[in-house]
């Protein structure tokens, strides 16, 4: 509701119009009021009608308008102030017609609000980057101030204490207005442009308080009507911004063949989990497919342990005594070899005590040598990844038949939570339940009412405003019809 | 939003060539020409329906989808996998890879909208009910819990419907 302005007092009070055309001023200037050059049309204005979002302004004129220079053109603004308050304030789209009578001509002007052109629902880009924390306000800001080009005052949005659940989020390939409604969707709002050419927002709740209340001396007509359900149902898919694990079955993700023996204490081998050493796996163990310890002697001890979410360790542990041993043998060989043979003085053989010697360190040390092992081993264990689930909310009127029952399906990545989504989709679903139930009023002209207000009736019946339509045309009711549905 | 748009919108979504969703089985033999074989497994691509005469909304879950693979690669399409669902050119889905992304919870909420006959219509929203299909790989906790130790192999998957342990599944 605005606050800059005043309600009529009754239907008959003659209402001071003004339609403005501004052939240099910005909007910016004429929301703030310091735009200045205007040209006054309303001596020629025979019939200005505003609609929604459009204003229609038929001029009948003589050829000194023409000659002027003030011609309206397309992409000029043009504003309407009742009173000195601001009910329209909009973008020239086109002159219609130009009719030319004997001694007067005419033309036609179609004016719109800035949703009505192209840039909003044509154009498609691609957003910033918005990283988790950022705040709905801070998107909508970045859309429509940097993407869209807006002044500072040309858009307004309440405080919205939603901010981005993930990690980061980036818009691609949507419409500027697809992207604030998806944000503002997320915060149970939708968007609009109000009469002052704002981008603005307004709460869908239908439950909320009523923003103004109109007694019944302000009402002058109230029509309504009723249709089946056009939206019994509001499928709102979004993903979850917690990651989901997903295990696969137990399986080989390494395999390898070591050796151990006298030569090395101790060999390592990583065992990544898989090739790119980007596999994720728990529970991991090591089947021993041949074992080093599998020969005569046992040479070492094989573990297995698991360092990272990403990798694990084979280590063969060879025994202490066996390089001790090889050591040992050749140290013995050495010692040995000083150790002579004895010979007989007699003629006969030589008793070779000193090679016999020898002969046993050679054994000890071959013996070591010998005591290698080949060893093959496969890891085993259960790969996982974490992926996002996309989780579903399903509305649903549950007095409607499942044949009857017209489903919406949304798409939301910014819902945080199961609660959130719930409300989202709930609230979306009464809104457009809602709209089946249609509701009008022609009430004595009230400047105040906006697009999204609840008008409260004496009866206690409550509309939300859609839209609505005036008549400034020199002479008519100050009246105005309200259009939207019952509450 | 009319009727009319809603139906475009469900026509552009039928356009659909893929879709994403989560392996609830085991692959299965679906058929095989002595040379090759293909496998199946059951698919939740998060859809709801009455799963039952009673009129019971539950998760239906798309069964024996074929799995596109070759040299039995199998491994990517086991069970609680996110894999990627292709539609072929006879509209028929098959399992064509894995995915980022697969269906989550899936919770639904009644509301009686108001007849707005008499007096302030106050739309009703009810409790929430949560479907969807889980399905893991039985813990040790789980082995002896359900069933005597030893008696469940290791590596049995354990069905898990709205919540309730429906199946346990050893093969």
């Amino acid at each position: 509701m605005r606050s800059d302005a005043a309600a009529y007092l009754n239907e008959d009070i003659e209402r001071v119009v003004l339609v403005e055309l501004w052939a240099s001023a910005t909007p910016t200037e004429i929301i703030d009021g310091s735009a200045t050059g205007a040209f006054d049309l309303s001596p020629f204005v025979a019939r200005c009608q505003q609609t929604e979002n459009k204003l229609t302004v038929e001029l009948r004129y003589h050829s000194a308008f023409l000659d002027c220079g003030a011609q309206p053109q397309p992409g000029q603004l043009l504003t309407v102030k009742t009173d000195g308050t601001i009910r329209f304030a909009g973008v020239i789209e086109a002159i219609n017609q130009f009719t030319e009578e004997r001694g007067t001509r005419m033309m036609s002007i179609t004016a719109r609000l800035r949703d009505g052109f192209g840039g909003w629902k044509t154009a498609h880009i691609t957003s910033s980057v918005y990283p988790q924390g950022t705040s709905y306000v801070a998107i909508l800001d970045d859309i429509c101030g940097r993407v869209m080009d807006l002044e500072d005052n040309e858009y307004i949005f309440p405080q919205l204490s939603y901010t981005v659940p993930h990690t980061n989020s980036q818009f691609a390939d949507e419409t500027p207005w697809d992207i604030l409604t998806n944000v503002l969707f997320a915060a149970n709002m939708t968007p609009y442009v109000d009469v002052l050419n704002r981008v603005t927002a307004y709460e869908k709740s239908v439950v909320r308080a009523s923003t103004l209340s109109l007694g019944s001396d302000r009402v002058i007509r109230i029509n309504g009507a009723k249709q089946t359900q056009k939206t019994s149902r509001v499928r709102l898919r979004w993903l979850d911004p917690e990651l989901t694990k997903t295990s696969q079955q137990d399986q080989v993700l390494y395999s390898t063949a070591m050796t151990a023996g006298f030569f090395n204490w101790r060999q390592k081998e990583k065992t990544w989990f898989s090739e790119d050493r980007t596999q994720r796996a728990e529970n991991t163990y090591m089947v021993i497919i041949d074992s080093v310890n599998a020969g005569i002697v046992p040479v070492a001890d094989e573990v297995y342990e698991q360092v990272t979410q990403y990798y694990g360790k084979i280590t063969l542990q060879t025994y202490f005594w066996v390089p001790s041993i090889a050591v040992a043998g050749l140290a013995a060989m050495t010692s040995q070899a000083l150790v002579p043979d004895l010979v007989s003085t007699a003629p006969g053989e030589t008793t070779p005590v000193g090679r016999v010697l020898v002969t046993a360190a050679n054994i000890a040390v071959i013996a070591t040598m010998m005591s290698m092992g080949v060893g093959r081993y496969e890891i085993r264990g259960i790969p996982f990844d974490y992926v996002n689930a996309k989780n579903t909310t399903l509305a649903y009127a549950d007095n409607i038949a499942d044949w009857a029952a017209s489903e919406v399906e949304i798409d939301n990545d910014l819902i945080a939570n199961e609660g959130h989504a719930q409300l989202a989709a709930t609230e979306h679903l009464i809104w457009l339940g809602s709209s089946a139930y249609a509701y009008g009023a022609t009430i004595v002209d009230d400047p105040r009412i906006e697009v999204g207000d609840i008008v409260e009736f004496e009866d206690g019946a409550r509309l939300l405003v859609q839209s609505f339509s005036n008549n400034y045309t020199r002479g008519a009711k100050a009246t105005m019809e309200l259009n939207g549905f019952r509450v | 939003m009319t009727i009319l748009s809603n139906i475009v919108e469900a026509e552009v979504r039928s356009e659909k060539s893929t879709l994403e969703g989560k392996v609830l089985t085991r692959p299965a033999l679906l058929y095989t020409d002595g040379l090759n074989v293909t496998y199946a497994v059951d698919v939740d691509i998060g859809q709801e329906g009455k799963i039952n005469a009673n009129g019971d909304i539950g998760i239906l879950p798309l069964k024996n989808v074929p799995i596109a693979a070759n040299n039995g690669e199998l491994r990517y399409a086991e069970i609680g996998q996110a894999v990627t669902l292709t539609k072929n050119d006879l509209g028929h889905w098959e399992v064509t890879g894995l995915s980022k992304t697969m269906p989550g919870t899936f919770t639904m909420v009644p509301v009686t909208l108001p007849d707005y006959c008499l007096g302030i219509p106050v739309p009703v929203i009810g409790d929430p009910t949560e479907l969807g299909i889980e399905v893991v790989i039985m813990t040790y906790s789980e082995l002896a819990d359900y069933g005597l130790y030893g008696e469940i192999p290791y590596g049995a998957v354990a069905v898990f419907e709205n919540g309730v342990l429906t199946e346990i599944r050893s093969s």
